[in-house]
């Protein structure tokens, strides 16, 4: 049986600043089944990228919903381009 | 005639590499700007060690484009440098084989597991035909060039394991081989050398910049 190749943290915080550019602002446990991570390691993220204001949370009464930021657009830019440079590498 | 052709040719083989290891250069030094520019909360290990390898890698292919740049001028002048400044030229030929390429190859394994006689010819890099000479070559030389070799090959495989873009493995497999023409070195072979070098890195920072990801990085992530 092939080990299994675990994520990295760049990989990660691309794909949920992916998700929340192409599908749009969404609460904590719909972005879970997106990015396909329990919601305590999705928590951890989410409180690191909202502090560095790359995302930001909005209350719509039934629950509480993130979106990406103008700041959030510019450094997925910017990761995806690190992350290109280590997959071509084959180091990711 | 044979021997006008293979003057022209040493001539055009170090006006090359100079040129491919200034392009290089200027590539390895926005890769690590990309690199490095992500934000301190994406930052990992891996980043780090894979910045400071290609950092250390632009520093060995900068000094040796100066001692190219050096073999070029006493090439075509046959002017042979001072022996006031011999210690500084002894030490911008020596350094990168001896330190910052094994070095560099080796961080960049880590990233993935987490004589002085000079000759009458013309044929080399002038003055600097005082290194490699032969029979002085410093052990300390074949030993390191041994190292890179094999971090190199360890790299390779490595990168054809992790399915790593096909211009990466041919820069690590062209990059194995300069280090290997110089395990048992000479000025001539020095030339050719850096050459084969000057090729594996723009096939390097190819692969890096011009070729697209497409569904492969999407694939990864």
């Amino acid at each position: 049986m092939p080990r299994r190749r675990y994520r990295s943290r760049l990989s990660v915080l691309v794909e949920i600043l992916r998700v929340l550019k192409q599908v749009g602002p969404m609460p904590a446990t719909r972005l879970c089944e997106y990015v396909n991570m329990p919601y305590d390691r999705l928590k951890l993220i989410i409180v690191s990228l909202e502090k560095n204001m790359i995302i930001s949370a909005r209350d719509t009464g039934k629950s509480r919903v993130y979106y990406i930021t103008e700041k959030g657009l510019k450094e997925l830019d910017k990761l995806e381009k690190a992350l290109d440079i280590i997959v071509k590498l084959g180091l990711s | 005639m044979l021997q006008r052709w293979h003057r022209g040719l040493h001539g055009y083989v170090i006006a090359v590499s100079l040129v491919l290891n200034f392009i290089s250069i200027a590539l390895l030094i926005l890769t690590i700007y990309r690199l490095l520019r992500i934000g301190g909360y994406a930052r990992e290990k891996k980043v780090y060690i894979l910045s400071l390898s290609l950092a250390i890698l632009s520093l060995a292919l900068g000094i040796e484009t100066i001692v190219l740049g050096f073999g070029a001028y006493g090439y075509f002048t046959g002017s042979y440098h001072s022996a006031r400044f011999h210690w500084i030229i002894s030490a911008l030929f020596y350094s990168p084989h001896i330190v910052l390429y094994p070095m560099s190859y080796l961080l960049l394994t880590v990233a993935y597991f987490i004589d002085f006689k000079p000759e009458n010819s013309r044929y080399s890099l002038g003055s600097l035909a005082l290194f490699l000479a032969g029979k002085d070559m410093p052990l300390l030389w074949t030993i390191c060039e041994i190292i890179s070799a094999t971090a190199l090959a360890l790299l390779l495989v490595m990168a054809v394991k992790r399915k790593a873009f096909t211009y990466i493995d041919m820069a690590f497999l062209l990059l194995l081989i300069s280090h290997l023409m110089l395990v048992v070195p000479s000025p001539i072979l020095y030339i050719y050398s850096a050459f084969v070098r000057s090729v594996a890195f723009i096939t390097l920072m190819c692969g890096i910049w011009f070729v697209k990801a497409g569904g492969n990085a999407e694939k990864e992530i």
